[in-house]
């Protein structure tokens, strides 16, 4: 049986909507998540169908281009980076939100995570996988990159060279997944356990049982379990801060009009975050719909996000200004020529000012609690955003890139079918292990969710998450 | 599990579960344990837990990766194969921190999973406890006390429970 | 082995060697820099008895060089006897794997020679020098004489002996041709006709002399698509005798070029060049440059006062200023006052500069033009000084279109049986209307000799396949009658006849040798007997040259009247726009279609590769309604072709320029549908320009694979020019004192003072005419493949060293300077902090090295360059190499890999192998010369040691018109550059 709906639930406006709607019980609420795991419904094969199908295009991308080269992308001089760094950016960016929502908000103590976090974060640790294939084949010979840039001993006793940044997202972007993995794992752990013991059949129970490594919700496993979960929060949170400050270094520590600027780093993180809550929504609307969740994740939870992409869509916008503001400051004729006439005005404007309008004023219609509460608005802007970030990363290296110092060395970037099956084909697989993910993982976090319920049934003051 | 058995108690809520525990500890009763689908406040001090070593273990940790990094990046570029790098500084120490941070973070954060593994005994799909069916709603929705006791108190501690306010009291099985 | 020490074989010891008494150094080279120590200022110039050999050199000695040449003869079963082959007894001690020997031989191109040295490893050509003892290039070259060595190698060249389809043996071929010869003798050879291309080597000349005293009826006819008949024709008119005209610009002060590219496909530019660019640095030394021209050329971007006007304008032009200096009677002025104010401003200015100005006529104007050239210099007191006239060097005086017309009518009447064709493809490049594949096909012995199968081959009954000259015995005389004798430096890698065994054939001499011949001529022409000759020979070898063979000068009775009369001649008139050909810069007149690096070389002005487009100005674009690509039909007295028309800044209005030598319908896939074949329209009368074309603008872009897009510097500081006058005033010094010099820098600047050696370049842009010499020279040397032109397109160019060309100004007459950028070797290079791998790392001596096999293409360091000089291997660019070619990999440097980045390397493997030598020799590298150094004609680039306060780089680099490319970026590059200086005439701002 299911609770009631939000609908039918009366209750005073001004006091601010509950987080968890009606009164389940902890059997009502474990069985409400585990539903979809249990009883699947249909819709999901066809779902997972369309996602294998366009995986597809990402192996087809992925075997060409090793097997020709990277010419088979529209990579040339004097764009060195195409797509492939672009979607590297952006899938990066997307995989900030869970490990911020898990993190930060269980730091700052922001009850109303718990209903999103999981789901968050298993999508940055997918995000984060696609982020990642993209500096393994960007070179076209990722059987020596793969190695080459980790620092392991070799017959020719050379090393890698710490100076680069390319080799600072190589440690940052390896933490970032494994820490993102394991904080995720440790926080799915009592779940799977509650799974295993749901479960009817002998298969899953065997499954998760495996998985749940024999936890059985021990006060002596609680007790070490708390602690550590709090001190990966406090490490997870420096270290989605850190990390794309370290992929903006790629750019900033460059001397390339567009790239070597010092407000990058803040800006990057801002425009991550902004991107991840983003998806984040992009995701849950529709899932929550699917799977009744509406009762756990309510408005309020939408509401709040879309409220934070509001403020790190200003900071961003702040970034937008300050760059443009340094070009005329600085007093650099390369920097104040990209700035003011070729982004403005070159064959590639309309890219920016897309940039600008999907990053700057889209978020603008947040003021208006109607926006924040409209499900279709939130659902459109959050792709619009999404789309908006993905141009704001064309601007920086394709823009920047096309039009240097040198006049004589300007051209043009042309995207070919396989940059395009590649992006979409990344598009398709985290699609396709996010439906696995809803299929086989419990995609809230039901012993948090418990918890909270347990607190508001008797009132005391929690804390929140684990602490 | 140590040697004789182990009674399981189901507890309605929270107070009758810490109550009943409060209690054998004071008849000092065998080793005592809590089950529950979320984390009980306060447990630890009930149970008199000591404090957790995972602190301690995250920091050192952390602090090795540091010190690695530092040492790794200037063996590497600067004692075992130094060359002039587009002339930039010979200790170039500001382009060393970004990945003195992310070695330390991955350190830690390592060690902390480990840590937990240790200190459960992880993986161990297999606990005598999953023998007893009812014990399943622990990860569920129900809270449960486990005591040891010598197998010739069984059934005087499985009364006393009820006593508590057991709602349900289950004998481990023993496994051969 | 004192013997091997008298080799002809130039040893390249890296280091100089001054030449001492002793007489067993004398004959060999020890280094190319030597030659340069001797001849540089002082070309053709020879030591008394420096081209004798000591006489120790034993016979054996020298079969062992003939034996180096000829090693694979054995294999040769169809071809032309080899000389005997006798093998190493002991190896030379000179004969290590990759030890270079360098042989002096030259390369004709339309009968006038460039003296050549090739440098050969492991019995390889590998690369083409210019040869610094030949006085028409001074160790220069052209970025065709660097080219031929490609042609060399190619797999598609003609390999054997074909008559209708069935192959001949040698033998075979002789004694066919035996009987053809004696069919001829009954009638004197009257139906024998020979077609070859124009020449001036002595042997064939002796040759043809030899034939036509058995076949006194034979007809001879020389013909070449693009000759100078209209030179020669005007001397005529002037002087009444054909003779050659060689100009002399080292004492010129003021230049008037009458549509003359004379830096560029002159037979003489190496030398011209050389002599022009020598006089563009500040001071009362400098010369100033007036051109008449339509389409920008080479020479018009050179120079400092561009006279914009269709082709048939010159003439009216030309007759102004002749008018005004007294030279023509009777003054007309010019409609334009503009333009009339010009002629007399340039009349002025030569009449200023008496004896030390030079009128020159280009080749493609009429001879009235040339006539009227004549009379300038006659009146301006040239002759002598910047003039000088010899009798005409070619065989033929008058190779000319005439003679094919003559040709043809002859088939027509069925006067010709046996036709031998050694002319390049006559078929493809004969004027339009003269349907000459169809004629040839009635000949029934038509034998066409030729280097690749094509248009020509497959309407002749007979293909016989030619050595290329870096294969063959022979002799060719430099446009200034320099003999050079043309050495074989590998044996034919294909079965192939050199052109003197064809001709011998029909003497019935064929199995003698083109070698046997050569000798045989030449020992009769010294008088000389069996030591004494040898020892000559053998230095005429080594040096490539054969001395006192220059034409002296002779002094023509200029027929004032004559000219006068001609000069009446009215320029064309007619309806419509005005068509101009020209010879392309990349593949001539076509023969070097099938090459594909001089197919991907940049136009020097428009940077388009593979493709030639339908020039013209902004103005006529625009008044035509024609997009830049679009494709246009140009239709000339009733013939059209389908062209994409570009835009070129600076092109006279109403006239549409296109280059000969595109769009062949046979030959490799290189040449193959590349291009327009503006043959098309082509007529012998109007062979260069004709009145009355129409432009149908049509449907259908064309995109050209361009190498710079942008033509505006975007006023950035990048290629500084500065006027004579304010830079004598010192302006334009502190606005280079802004662009050079230290920068403030949170990083100590390692100190390279203290290593023997720093390596740095320096480019003057004031002498740089953009000709391209040094960007074939750094392909050949470096192994740079090429890409093809839709990877042009997408901007996947691989040249190392690229020429930038900006123009200013305004866009119809704009202004126009380049400059060669390579990788700079910046001291505080942005590519290298970026690589993850160290992949490209400083060198002790400061070299920016890029370390192949550790590169792993993440291509960061390409995006941080500002200068865009890195290259990628985007794909794999090369595939399968076939056999063949892998020998004209320079075995040096690294064949890249895909994935890979690249970019100029100073030549590091030539420093490294100076460096060598050195070190045996037990001293410093004293010399060392880049690919792009050696072969710049206009000694713009020059590269060395910074280290040596004495070197001239570092004499450069405190000069005051240095500047750093992008000097406020800090990155300290090691290339630095010399502002351009314009000498623009006050009178005519």
């Amino acid at each position: 049986m299911t609770p009631p709906a939000a609908s039918a639930v009366h209750r005073d406006p001004l006091a601010e909507t509950p987080l968890i709607l009606g009164h389940p019980s902890d059997l009502q609420v474990n069985d409400a998540l585990l539903k979809p795991i249990l009883d699947p419904n249909r819709g999901w094969k066809v779902l997972a169908g369309l996602a294998a199908a366009g995986t597809g295009l990402l192996v087809l991308g992925i075997t060409v281009t090793l097997a020709r080269g990277i010419g088979m992308w529209g990579n040339n001089q004097p764009v060195g980076w195409g797509y492939g760094i672009i979607n590297f950016v952006w899938w990066i960016g997307i995989g900030h939100a869970g490990t911020l929502i898990s993190a930060i908000l269980l730091l700052f103590q922001q009850k109303w995570r718990t209903s999103i976090n999981r789901f968050a974060e298993a999508m940055t640790i997918f995000a984060v996988m696609q982020a990642g294939l993209f500096p393994l084949i960007h070179t076209g010979r990722p059987w020596l990159a793969i190695y080459w840039l980790f620092p392991y001993p070799n017959t020719m006793g050379i090393w890698p060279n710490f100076k680069s940044p390319l080799i600072w997202d190589v440690f940052a972007v390896s933490t970032y997944f494994t820490i993102s993995l394991l904080f995720w794992f440790i926080g799915l752990i009592p779940d799977l356990a509650a799974l295993r013991d749901s479960a009817t059949s002998r298969v899953q129970r065997m499954a998760y049982g495996v998985f749940a490594l024999g936890w059985r919700g021990s006060a002596r496993h609680w007790h070490h379990y708390k602690i550590a979960y709090l001190i990966l929060a406090a490490l997870s949170t420096p270290l989605v801060l850190s990390v794309h400050s370290i992929v903006s270094f790629d750019f900033a520590v460059s001397q390339l009009p567009g790239w070597h600027t010092t407000i990058f780093p803040p800006y990057f993180v801002a425009g991550a975050v902004l991107s991840g809550f983003a998806m984040v929504l992009t995701l849950m609307i529709p899932t929550r719909k699917a799977f009744r969740f509406e009762n756990l994740v309510t408005e309020r939870h939408l509401e709040n996000m879309a409220k934070v992409m509001l403020v790190t869509s200003m900071i961003v916008s702040y970034g937008y200004l300050l760059e443009n503001f340094m070009a005329w400051y600085g007093g650099s004729a390369y920097e104040a020529h990209l700035f003011f006439k070729t982004r403005l005005t070159g064959p590639y404007a309309p890219i920016y000012f897309m940039m600008i309008a999907f990053n700057v004023l889209v978020p603008q219609t947040f003021w208006w609690k109607r926006a924040r509460t409209s499900l279709t608005w939130l659902f459109i802007a959050s792709i619009l955003v999404n789309v908006g970030m993905w141009a704001e990363r064309f601007v920086i290296i394709v823009v920047s890139l096309h039009r240097d110092f040198l006049p004589s060395s300007w051209g043009m970037f042309f995207p070919t079918w396989v940059d395009w099956s590649i992006y979409i084909g990344t598009i398709s697989f985290f699609s396709l292990l996010f439906l696995l993910f809803l299929r086989f993982v419990p995609s809230v976090a039901i012993s948090e969710v418990k918890e909270l319920n347990h607190e508001m049934r008797h009132g005391q003051a929690g804390t929140g998450g684990h602490a | 599990m140590s040697a004789g058995r182990t009674l399981l108690g189901k507890y309605p809520d929270v107070d009758s579960l810490f109550g009943a525990a409060r209690k054998l500890r004071g008849d000092g009763a065998g080793r005592l344990n809590f089950y529950s689908p979320f984390p009980l406040e306060g447990a630890e001090e009930v149970l008199g837990l000591r404090k957790s070593p995972i602190p301690f273990i995250a920091g050192a940790a952390g602090f090795t990766g540091v010190v690695s990094a530092v040492l790794m990046q200037w063996w590497m570029n600067d004692v075992a194969y130094p060359i002039n790098v587009g002339n930039r500084m010979a200790v170039p120490t500001p382009t060393w921190v970004p990945i003195m941070f992310e070695l330390g973070v991955l350190l830690a954060g390592v060690s902390i999973f480990m840590g937990l593994m240790a200190l459960f005994r992880f993986p161990q799909p297999y606990s005598p406890l999953s023998e007893v069916e009812a014990f399943r709603s622990a990860t569920v929705d129900a809270l449960w006390l486990s005591v040891n006791v010598p197998a010739a108190d069984v059934e005087r501690t499985s009364d006393e429970l009820r006593r508590l306010g057991a709602v349900d009291v289950q004998l481990v099985p023993e496994v051969a | 082995m004192p013997s091997m020490k008298t080799l002809p074989i130039l040893q390249d010891h890296g280091q100089p060697q001054r030449l001492s008494g002793k007489p067993g150094q004398r004959s060999l080279w020890q280094s190319i820099q030597e030659l340069e120590g001797r001849s540089s200022g002082r070309a053709g110039e020879f030591a008394a008895g420096a081209a004798e050999v000591p006489p120790e050199l034993s016979r054996r000695s020298f079969l062992q060089i003939l034996g180096a040449s000829a090693a694979l003869a054995g294999l040769g079963a169809c071809q032309p006897p080899r000389e005997k082959i006798v093998p190493y007894v002991k190896d030379p001690k000179e004969d290590r794997p990759g030890k270079r020997f360098h042989y002096a031989t030259a390369l004709a191109l339309d009968g006038y020679a460039t003296g050549l040295v090739l440098a050969a490893s492991d019995g390889r050509p590998v690369k083409v020098e210019g040869n610094p003892l030949h006085p028409t290039n001074q160790g220069a070259s052209s970025a065709w004489d660097q080219a031929a060595l490609l042609d060399l190698y190619d797999p598609q060249r003609a390999k054997g002996i074909w008559r209708r389809g069935q192959p001949l043996s040698w033998r075979g071929f002789l004694a066919e041709v035996q009987k053809l010869a004696r069919a001829h003798d009954a009638d004197g050879g009257a139906k024998l006709a020979f077609l070859v291309a124009p020449d001036a080597s002595p042997l064939l000349a002796e040759l043809r002399r030899r034939l036509s005293t058995r076949f006194p009826r034979a007809r001879f006819l020389a013909w070449a698509p693009a000759t100078a008949d209209h030179a020669a024709e005007g001397a005529r008119i002037a002087f009444g005798r054909p003779v050659d005209m060689h100009l002399r610009l080292d004492p010129a002060r003021v230049l008037l070029s009458l549509d003359a590219d004379f830096l560029a496909g002159h037979g003489e530019s190496l030398r011209l060049t050389r002599e022009f660019a020598r006089h563009r640095e500040p001071g009362a030394e400098m010369n100033r440059l007036y051109v008449a021209e339509a389409a920008m050329t080479v020479t018009g971007a050179a120079a400092d006062h561009r006279l914009r006007m269709r082709p048939s304008e010159v003439a009216g032009f030309a007759r102004a200023v002749a008018a005004h200096l007294g030279a023509l009677p009777g003054a007309e002025a010019l409609e334009d006052p503009a333009r009339d104010r010009a002629a007399r401003v340039v009349a002025a200015d030569l009449a200023r500069n008496r004896g030390r100005s030079v009128v020159t006529a280009g080749e493609r104007q009429p001879a009235a033009v040339h006539a009227l050239a004549h009379a300038m210099n006659a009146a301006l007191g040239n002759v002598g000084t910047t003039v000088v006239y010899t009798k005409p060097v070619l065989g033929d005086a008058t190779p000319t279109a005439a003679a094919l017309a003559e040709l043809a009518k002859a088939i027509q009447a069925g006067q010709v049986d046996t036709l031998v064709v050694t002319a390049w493809n006559p078929v493809y490049a004969a004027p339009a209307g003269l349907d000459l594949g169809a004629l040839l096909a009635k000949v029934p012995n038509a034998i066409y000799h030729s280097l690749r199968d094509d248009e020509t081959s497959r309407r002749c009954s007979w293909r016989v396949a030619a050595s290329h000259p870096f294969e063959s015995w022979g002799d060719a005389r430099a446009r200034d009658g320099s003999v050079s004798l043309v050495q074989p430096v590998i044996a034919p890698l294909y079965e192939s006849v050199n052109a003197a065994d064809l001709f011998a054939a029909f003497l019935e001499q064929g199995d003698k040798g083109a070698f046997q011949h050569l000798r045989d001529y030449w020992q009769a022409r010294s008088g000389l007997q069996g030591q004494a000759f040898q020892a000559r020979w053998e230095g005429w070898l080594t040096r490539g040259l054969v001395p006192g063979t220059a034409e002296p000068a002779d002094g023509p009775a200029l027929n004032a009247a004559a000219v006068a009369a001609a000069a009446r001649s009215p320029a064309p008139k007619g309806e419509g726009l005005e068509l101009a050909l020209a010879p392309s810069y990349g593949v001539f007149d076509g023969r070097f279609a099938t090459n594909a690096w001089l197919q991907e070389l940049p136009d020097p002005i428009t940077k388009v590769t593979w493709d030639n487009p339908a020039y013209l100005s902004e103005a006529t674009a625009r008044r035509l309604g024609l997009a830049d690509g679009q494709v246009a039909t140009l239709t000339l007295q009733g013939r059209s072709v389908q062209a994409p028309v570009a835009v070129m800044p600076g092109h006279a209005d109403d006239c549409v320029t296109l280059a000969l030598g595109y769009g062949r319908s046979d030959g490799s896939a290189t040449s193959k549908g590349v291009g327009v074949d503006a043959y098309e329209l082509r007529t012998a009368p109007d062979a260069w320009f004709a009145v009355g074309l129409g432009v149908a603008p049509g449907k259908g872009k064309h995109k050209f694979a361009v190498t710079q897009g942008h033509l505006s510097m975007e006023g950035r500081p990048l290629a500084l020019d500065f006027d004579a006058q304010e830079w004598a005033h010192g302006h334009g010094g502190h606005e280079l004192e802004a662009q050079r010099g230290p920068v403030p820098s949170a990083q100590p600047p390692v100190d390279y003072s203290k290593e023997d050696y720093k390596w740095g370049m320096s480019v003057d842009l004031s002498r740089c005419t953009g000709c391209n010499a040094c960007v074939v020279a750094c392909q050949e040397e470096n192994n740079i493949p090429v890409v093809g032109a839709e990877q042009v397109a997408k901007g996947r160019n691989m040249a190392w060293l690229r020429i930038d060309r900006y123009f200013a100004g305004p866009a119809a007459d704009p202004q126009t300077v380049g400059q060669p950028v390579m990788c700079q070797h910046c001291e505080t290079a942005p590519c290298e902090y970026v690589c993850p791998v160290n992949a490209t790392v400083h060198s002790p001596e400061g070299l920016n090295e890029m370390v192949y096999n550790r590169c792993v293409g993440t291509r960061y360091c390409s995006n941080n360059c500002p200068y865009k000089v890195r290259r990628f291997n985007f794909l794999d660019w090369r595939g399968e190499v076939p056999a063949v070619q892998t020998m004209l990999f320079n075995p040096d440097v690294t064949v890249r890999s895909r994935g890979v980045m690249e970019k100029c390397t100073y030549c590091v493997q030539r420093i490294e192998r100076a460096r060598i030598d050195a070190r045996v020799a037990g001293k410093k590298i004293e010399f060392v010369q880049s690919a792009c150094q050696q072969a710049c004609p206009a000694e713009a680039i020059v590269f060395g040691n910074l280290n040596d306060k004495a070197s001239k780089v570092a004499r450069l680099q405190e000069d005051a018109r240095r500047y750093d490319l992008l000097h406020d970026l800090g990155t300290r590059p090691r290339t630095t550059y010399l502002a351009r200086i314009r000498n623009p005439n006050p009178d005519l701002a």
